[in-house]
């Protein structure tokens, strides 16, 4: 009995450790990794919100895991609309058609969301030597970023229209005083490319 | 109103105006309140005109990194857009910012000339509150960054800097202000604390109902809702993890985290009401269910002019 003791001391406590401590720990690289992975869909998927939000401000959340709720905001000059829809419903359809917008081409944005899980696509906009600058910000929900122990996670990726300073870490910093570092939403974001940084978050937005 | 517009010879003779054409109203021997729309004490023209005669204004050696010339034109953005006050990306400035409507709306020359006094001396007084933010407070105003369009707003940053370090609750009991506290507890604000800081600084009637762990009872919400916006500006303290879902975890402690000032509310035919509010810069509208609505809401706080016992 003792001897079992032991045992279970010696083998059996470190290998549960190791395992739960595996089981928490997160993907490293995850960011880099995902983009390369999906860089086209992704630069698709940017692209075709750029155009649309050009021509009418918005942006859309899904808000469940099996991506099939969608929030839908639709951003004028003095307010923001926020209309909640499941995907396919007849409201969601007289909704994009009332504000004018391209119905075929959000259905088609959303199943480009839906095909790299991403859960928020929206635009932000940024304070840069007092001038206003816009970015896009999307995040992405990942099996391998929500496994057993672990929180919900999310990899948010920065896209910005011009190349940003990173430090020798990787870490996005100020293009005024590159000795900070520039945080979005509170967070520290990673070079991905010189366009894009990535991190993961607790939070869709 | 405040202690401030009432040195004010035009708005102190507007505010008298008002107080004694109510002694001709009958029926008024109780305390009532007054129509809000008929009580603005200063209009947007008469802030322009007196910023405008200002021309401009030195560096404030109380607050060291702020632009004098940013700061003039905050004030000047303030009155023209009153609703496009913001309280920045991450912070915990929500409550302080809601309770901003109060003087933008309805006496933005008074409160552009509380900052002018702030600004210049340091300190000011505003309503029954003597404001003197310490020194790490005036050091940081003009320096908070990654806010998004705070962080060109240099008179909205001492002004809930200033607001955060001289009103404390349980929630926000640290008083040294350190570098990033601004996103944490030091900037929050209970329900208490925020019923508090209106009657402090606007020196009128407040009502609320609600607490900051459990919800408020509402036979109807819709119809509670609708009596108070006619009756006065409506404050609501709500769970925004819910109404503004940020994650697909489901939260095991709900509690209510955010303040918005309802403008407006509707019965839908669906049975769903239709909320208008302000929150982060803009009006937003959203359709909720009756059901959901009492769900996120912890506080109603109605805020009115009062008049006098006659």
């Amino acid at each position: 009995m003792i001897q079992l003791k032991k045992r279970i001391l010696k083998y059996i406590v470190p290998l549960l450790a190791v395992i739960i401590i595996a089981a928490c720990a997160l993907p490293k690289n995850f960011g880099k990794d995902f983009f390369a992975q999906h860089e086209k869909e992704l630069q698709l998927l940017i692209h075709n919100y750029k155009k649309l939000n050009n021509q009418q401000p918005f942006y859309i959340s899904f808000r469940d895991k099996h991506f099939t709720e969608i929030e839908f905001v639709i951003i004028e000059p003095a307010r923001r609309l926020h209309y909640n829809f499941d995907i396919g419903a007849a409201n969601f359809t007289d909704t994009l058609i009332k504000y004018a917008f391209n119905t075929s081409e959000i259905i088609q944005l959303l199943h480009q969301m839906q095909q790299v899980k991403c859960t928020w696509l929206a635009s932000q906009d940024y304070y840069e030597r007092m001038q206003k600058k816009e970015l896009i910000v999307l995040a992405i929900r990942n099996s391998r970023l929500n496994r057993n122990f672990k929180n919900e996670r999310y990899c948010t990726y920065a896209v910005f229209d011009d190349p940003q300073p990173f430090d020798q870490k990787g870490r996005l910093l100020d293009k005024e005083d590159k000795t900070r570092n520039r945080e979005l939403s509170g967070n520290i974001y990673y070079k991905v490319t010189d366009r894009v940084a990535a991190t993961i978050t607790m939070q869709y937005k | 109103m405040f202690r401030l517009i009432c040195n004010i010879p035009s708005l102190k003779n507007s505010y008298i105006w008002m107080l004694c054409s109510l002694l001709f109203v009958p029926g008024f021997a109780m305390a009532q309140r007054v129509r809000l729309k008929d009580s603005v004490l200063s209009t947007p023209a008469q802030t322009i005109a007196y910023i405008d005669s200002l021309g401009s204004l030195p560096a404030s050696p109380h607050w060291p990194n702020m632009d004098a010339g940013i700061f003039f034109n905050n004030l000047k953005t303030f009155t023209i857009q009153p609703f496009d006050f913001y309280e920045g990306k991450s912070t915990n400035f929500c409550a302080y910012s809601a309770i901003t409507y109060i003087p933008l709306r309805y006496d933005p020359l008074g409160f552009a000339k509380f900052l002018i006094k702030l600004y210049l001396n340091g300190e000011a007084v505003m309503g029954n509150k003597y404001l003197n933010p310490g020194i790490r407070v005036r050091e940081q105003a003009g320096l908070l960054k990654y806010k998004g369009v705070l962080d060109i707003n240099h008179a909205g940053q001492m002004w809930f800097l200033t607001l955060a370090d001289q009103f404390k609750g349980y929630l926000n009991y640290d008083r040294v202000y350190q570098p990033g506290d601004e996103n944490r507890l030091w900037a929050s604000t209970n329900f208490k604390k925020f019923n508090r800081m209106l009657r402090r600084l606007y020196g009128t009637n407040t009502e609320s109902v609600g607490t900051d762990l459990v919800h408020p009872y509402f036979k109807n919400v819709y119809t509670y809702l609708r009596k108070q916006l006619d009756q006065g500006t409506v404050y609501i303290y709500l769970n925004n993890r819910k109404l503004n879902k940020k994650s697909h975890k489901r939260a095991l402690l709900n509690f209510p985290t955010h303040y918005i000032l309802l403008t407006d509310i509707r019965l839908l035919s669906d049975g769903n009401i239709e909320i208008v509010y302000w929150d982060y810069g803009k009006q937003a509208l959203r359709q909720l269910s009756p059901a959901f609505l009492k769900k996120i809401i912890y506080g109603v706080t109605t805020w009115t002019f009062k008049k006098q016992r006659q």
